[in-house]
């Protein structure tokens, strides 16, 4: 079959020729041929001078990438960690029945290709599938029929309005002094956006998944423009509030009225009570479990009540598209102030009086990184956001690129002068599509302003942001892996005895920080690092956005003062344990991603602090914080772990790629009944090497969650090495299922369920319902649809 | 090595001298020091992967911490104490030989190292159809520094493996045989019969002398690579060592004057 | 300390071939005899030419190695090749002009003329030639 090279040379007379693109170029091309066809990537070497092997590596070590076409609809199942405990494994096998492929494979009619992927960042609607760009939340076995009649190509989201009545007057705006930007900020702040009241709909992809798409679109078209001026009103469409259980959200300012679960259909009556007449819709609040009332004010939801935002302050409260709201909010006073009255080296040196340490996962303090930086001696400085955030269960970094994107330039900018680079650039995971889209159009408003570029603000300073789009590979979140990317290889890691700082990007002195890291920065320049030194503990300073999922009442994006104790986000911001009755007390919570650990029940009064987490045999890690009940069995979750990291591993030094590989299968052993006493001593003798021996920190911390785990329970382990038995009726191997013939009314809707023909018994004619052990797949549909909880599992 | 700039430092309990920048590996061997290593070479950049070269480092500055890292990449530095055979070091070292074993157990080479750290047999689970692979990447690397990056490594992980585009004959391999030469198992195989050279599925023909007509050992694709990334101008690459031995030994005899003698006529036979 | 210049004069070569015997004793390794870097052809019926490495000044085994295992000394213009770094490529065996890079039959290393270093540093054919055809000259 010929492949037409049109699109083909359409993409790459886009980009420069130059290796660095290469990455880019493939993306570009697997959008449009939904796949990488030989003859395309023949021309992608010829024409960006790159060895043919090499564009043919780059193509298969990135999870992106296809060689052979794919699906119409692709339907890629997120096993991250709060989707795998929620049921994902149930849902993917379910997908695997009824399109009759496996993960990684495409329909003969080209219709459907099914991947399993990692972590997609909407962790609070586990389990998710993502149909082509859309995503879908709380999907169930039962429900996947639905899913696949998904349309195949939805927008993701709402299309902005064709102009916001209450723009600026002067669109063509550009700041050539601070004082112009100061007059300009100062006029916005008296104009209309300013003062009239606002409609809050969160757009953030949690909400999205949710609906939220249709309940912006009914809100615009029920109030047009004079509408809008009769109620003194502006629609605003903001990112992620983080609360993404309760989506779609709608907010309406300054009274803070805040509504949950909103559906189109409930639009007429929110614009007609609330908006007109101030009233307030029952149904529509938030119900605490605490006090089971339901609370109006969003300031006094315990959930955003207990929380401390300052990476997070703006998101929810104001349009990432817009520029003129982020200044609302005093956006770029703090890049303002730093170019007008502070040198780069006093900028540097508030950083590391503030002692601000990375929000990435790693938690070295920043202001040392940038000292070296600045020391170090180069042609040129780069200054990179990761934004890559792999860990599964984690999608703070992506509320923050969706939500506040002039946030995270602004503080790039800031520490971009106080390191005299000109260059910079924002690495964003090839799985957030609507961040690329919001970070983009932020850099496009910051330039045509004069708030990025040649001479920002008339200082004299010069700096540019690029935006870099990772290729699905969570090895490229480890800082030297990402930079190779950005270069346009494969993801490998280098070995850190020369640090980045000296020998990073290009092999020139870079800073790299974390998203999360970067928009902290503006506030602690604006409000002095006395006011950071104010909060958090002795050794971490400030405050950490955690993702708080699992099997919690109020899943979502927390940010608290460090120090603040796990049982108080959990139980606090958390609303508590989801599941009532024996299974659903707490067990275990997992922090620091796959790098991290489980902690226990006695461990939960532990503060939260970088050191004492680690010290506790976990690590804070990005800020997945995943609660587990009785119901997960940790050894399935060490297995877990250790299946995502021999995924991820970019498979260069033996102890990881080796190491990891060997452990997975021994624990595997384990989940399956055929555990060997010297099992244990097996895992932590070759724990040991991994730790010490393995090139990056992917795998020296691989081994932490195996280990955690066999710390606080072992007795898990040899229950099922000894006694061939999963306490928490997990692991398929060790369980069985089977009908409790007293409480079943026999309507028969398990043997609809079960894919597998394993129940038999006719419905309605009294026979006692009997399953089939060995045709028995253990995927749980008969389960879920019992409603008289008849099946057992033991 | 220079003599200015060196600085003192210790390995294995001994005082050494080293000079900036110089890794690990050859501030040992100068010092008479094995290491084993798998995925070093000195024709190519230090990877860093097989971390078989792990050594033991510390500074009076870390207080009593150790770390380990590999001896070919880590920079000797003024008052570096490092030790190559310690407990913790010997550990990583037999984990991650047992390891290659269950990879690649048939290789003689893992066998023989895995045995110096006392494993004689895995107590990993083996692979499925083993080959001689250990994943060094010395062959994709010299390919790249000598060669024209005909190989790479594909995939990632566990199903990582070196490999050509689209599993076919690599389109820009020029028969250079480096790869086949620096690879330490032997996992790379070629053949050579009369005028051809095969090697990743391709044929190569064998450049020949242009005075006899043998076949020269570099294909012909080899010296036109040469010529051009040599910058060196074709002819040097068109005849064989013994032609090029015969022409000179002419030269040498004419201008030494035996021609004028009446030892050596015009156009007389060489012989050796 | 001075340089050595290995000096030859081909009209003085009877073709005795000391030279090459001298060679292969020194570079023998285990007991074993080496190869001869060195060797003497016949020109004509009764002119003999001993060809063995001129140390050229801007070799052409230098810049044909792909790798730079072949380096030449600043002091001494001794050209080397690094064993360990030489990935066998064959290019220089090809390259010389004068055909003077060898290959070891055994081992299949290349190997050429380094003027006895580190075997001595006095090159032994010179040693052993009895007609001062090959001859060693001190640089001042």
């Amino acid at each position: 079959m010929q492949v037409d090279i049109k699109p083909t040379e359409q993409i790459l007379a886009r980009h420069p020729a130059r290796p660095q693109f290469l990455i880019s170029v493939l993306q570009d091309i697997q959008l449009a041929y939904r796949y990488l066809p030989r003859e395309a990537l023949e021309r992608v070497a010829q024409a960006l001078h790159v060895p043919l092997a090499r564009v043919y590596g780059v193509a298969t070590f990135y999870k992106t990438f296809s060689l052979s076409p794919r699906g119409e609809r692709e339907l890629r199942v997120c096993t991250g960690t709060a989707c795998h405990i929620r049921g994902a494994p149930l849902v993917l096998h379910e997908l695997q029945s009824r399109l009759g492929i496996k993960p990684g494979q495409t329909t003969e009619d080209l219709s459907f290709s099914l991947e399993a992927v990692n972590c997609v960042g909407a962790c609070a609607l586990a389990p998710v599938v993502m149909v082509n760009d859309v995503a879908h939340g709380n999907v169930s076995v039962t429900s996947v029929r639905r899913l696949l009649k998904a349309p195949a190509r939805g927008a993701a989201e709402p299309a902005p309005p064709a102009h916001d009545p209450v723009r600026t007057p002067d669109p063509a705006v550009r700041y050539a002094t601070v004082e112009d930007f100061r007059r300009h900020v100062a006029q916005v702040k008296g104009s209309e956006l300013a003062t009239r009241r606002r409609v809050l709909m969160c757009c953030g992809t949690g909400c999205l998944a949710g609906g939220a798409q249709g309940v912006a679109q009914a809100f615009a078209e029920q109030l047009d423009d004079g509408k809008l001026a009769e109620l003194n009103l502006v629609l605003k469409r903001t990112g992620c509030h983080g609360f993404c259980e309760k989506g779609p959200l709608v907010v309406l300012m300054p009274r803070g009225l805040f509504y949950k679960n909103v559906k189109p259909a409930d639009v007429p009556a929110i614009i007609e009570r609330s908006i007109v007449h101030d009233e307030v819709i029952e149904e529509l609040l938030y119900v605490e479990p605490s006090t089971g009332k339901p609370v109006a004010g969003y300031g006094e939801i315990e959930f955003y009540a207990q929380q401390t935002r300052v990476a997070m302050r703006n998101i929810g409260l104001m349009d990432p598209a817009s520029l003129d709201d982020y200044l609302l909010r005093d956006g770029y006073a703090a890049l303002a102030r730093a170019l007008s009255e502070m040198t780069p080296d006093g900028v540097l040196t508030t950083i590391e009086k503030a002692r601000l340490r990375g929000r990435g996962g790693g938690g070295f303090d920043a202001g040392r990184k940038w000292r070296s930086c600045r020391r170090a001696e180069g042609e040129a400085r780069y200054v990179i956001a990761n934004g890559d955030e792999g860990d599964p269960g984690a999608f703070m970094d992506r509320s923050i690129m969706e939500g506040d994107p002039h946030g995270v330039l602004e503080g790039m900018i800031i520490g971009a002068y106080a390191l005299e680079s000109h260059q910079g650039y924002i690495y964003v995971r090839q799985e957030y599509p609507l961040a690329v889209r919001h970070l983009q159009q932020a850099i496009e408003d910051a330039r045509a302003r004069n708030l990025l570029g040649d001479d920002i603000l008339g200082s004299g300073f010069s700096f540019d942001i690029e935006i870099s789009r990772g290729g699905g590979a969570f090895v490229c979140g480890e800082s030297s892996a990402l930079m190779r990317s950005v270069e346009g290889k494969v993801g490998e890691p280098r070995a850190k005895y020369v640090h980045a700082t000296d020998k990073g990007l290009w092999d020139q002195p870079t800073v790299l920080n974390n998203v999360e890291t970067w928009v902290t920065v503006p506030r602690i320049v604006e409000q002095g690092a006395d006011w950071f030194l104010g909060l958090g503990t002795e050794g971490s300073k400030g405050t950490k956005a955690f993702s708080l999922v699992g099997k919690v009442k109020n899943t979502g994006l927390v940010e608290v003062e460090m120090g603040t104790t796990l049982r108080q986000i959990i139980f606090g911001p958390g609303g508590g344990m989801l599941d009532m009755g024996d299974r659903g007390r707490f067990k275990a919570v997992q922090t620091g991603g796959p790098s991290g650990g489980c902690l226990p029940e006695s461990m939960l009064d532990l503060a939260v602090d970088f050191d004492t987490l680690t010290e506790a045999g976990s690590m804070m890690g990005s800020g997945g914080m995943i609660v587990m009940d009785h119901s997960t069995c940790m050894v399935d979750v060490a297995r877990y772990f250790l299946s995502f990291l021999v995924d991820e591993s970019c498979g260069k030094c033996v102890p990881c790629r080796e190491g990891l590989f060997q452990m997975y299968h021994i624990v595997s052993r384990i989940c399956e009944g055929q555990g060997r006493p010297e099992d244990l001593a097996q895992i932590e003798d070759l724990s040991q090497s991994i730790l010490v021996g393995s090139l990056c920190a992917l795998g020296k911390s691989g081994p932490n969650p195996v280990l955690s785990t066999l710390r606080y329970f072992r007795h898990e382990y040899e229950a099922h090495i000894n006694e061939r038995r999963c306490p928490a009726g997990v692991c398929k191997a060790l369980i069985t299922y089977s009908v409790v013939n007293a409480s079943c009314d026999g309507c028969g809707a398990c043997l609809k369920a079960c894919a597998s023909s394993a129940i038999l018994g006719t419905p309605k004619k009294g026979d006692t319902f009997n399953i089939d052990e060995a045709k028995c797949d253990r995927c749980g549909a008969c389960v879920t649809v019992c409603k008289r909880g008849a099946i057992a599992v033991a | 090595m220079e003599q200015e700039n060196l600085f003192e430092m210790t390995i294995n309990g001994r005082r050494v001298k080293a000079a900036p920048g110089e890794l690990l590996l050859h501030v040992a061997r100068r010092a008479g020091i094995a290491i084993p290593t798998l995925c070093d070479h000195p024709a190519v950049e230090p990877f860093g992967s097989c971390r078989l070269c792990v050594v033991e480092v510390t500074r009076e500055s870390w207080r009593g911490w150790k770390g380990i890292m590999t001896a070919c990449l880590y920079p000797a530095a003024e008052g570096l104490v490092v030790e190559t055979d310690s407990d913790r070091v010997r550990h990583v070292r037999r984990n991650v030989l047992d390891m290659l074993l269950a990879r690649c157990p048939d290789s003689a080479l893992i066998q023989r190292l895995a045995a110096e750290y006392g494993v004689t047999r895995t107590s990993f689970t083996v692979r499925d159809n083993p080959d001689l692979c250990i994943l060094c990447g010395l062959c994709t690397r010299v390919c790249e520094t000598a060669a024209t990056s005909a190989i790479s490594t594909v995939q990632r992980g566990h199903h990582r493996e070196v490999g050509t585009p689209w599993g076919g004959p690599p389109p820009d391999c020029i028969g250079c045989l480096a790869c086949a030469h620096v690879c330490p198992t032997g996992h790379i195989t070629f053949q050579e019969q009369g005028l051809t050279r095969s090697i990743w599925g391709r044929e190569f023909e064998l450049q020949r002398c242009g005075d006899c007509g043998k076949p020269l050992p570099l294909t012909v694709d080899q010296a036109a690579f040469l010529a051009q990334r040599q910058e060196l101008d074709p002819s040097y690459f068109a005849r064989c060592a013994d032609c090029q031995r015969k022409s000179v030994a002419q030269t040498m005899g004419r201008i030494a004057g035996w021609q004028r003698l009446g030892l050596v006529q015009e156009g007389e036979e060489v012989a050796s | 300390m001075s340089t050595l210049r290995l000096v030859v004069q081909p009209q003085y070569c009877i073709g005795c071939r000391a030279c090459e015997m001298a060679c292969a004793f020194t570079h023998g390794t285990n007991g074993q005899v080496g190869a001869s870097r060195c060797q003497t052809l016949t020109v004509g019926k009764e002119a003999y030419v001993p060809v063995l490495c001129l140390q050229c000044d801007h070799a052409a085994c230098v810049q044909s190695c792909p790798v730079q295992a072949i380096t030449q000394d600043p002091v001494t213009r001794i050209i080397h090749v690094d064993q360990e770094k030489c990935v066998r490529c064959m290019a220089c065996t090809v390259a010389c002009p004068f055909g003077n890079m060898h290959v070891d039959p055994m081992g299949g290393f290349v190997h050429k003329c380094d003027l006895c270093t580190g075997h001595g540093d006095y090159p032994r054919c010179a040693m052993f030639c009895p007609t001062r055809c090959l001859s060693v000259e001190r640089e001042a």
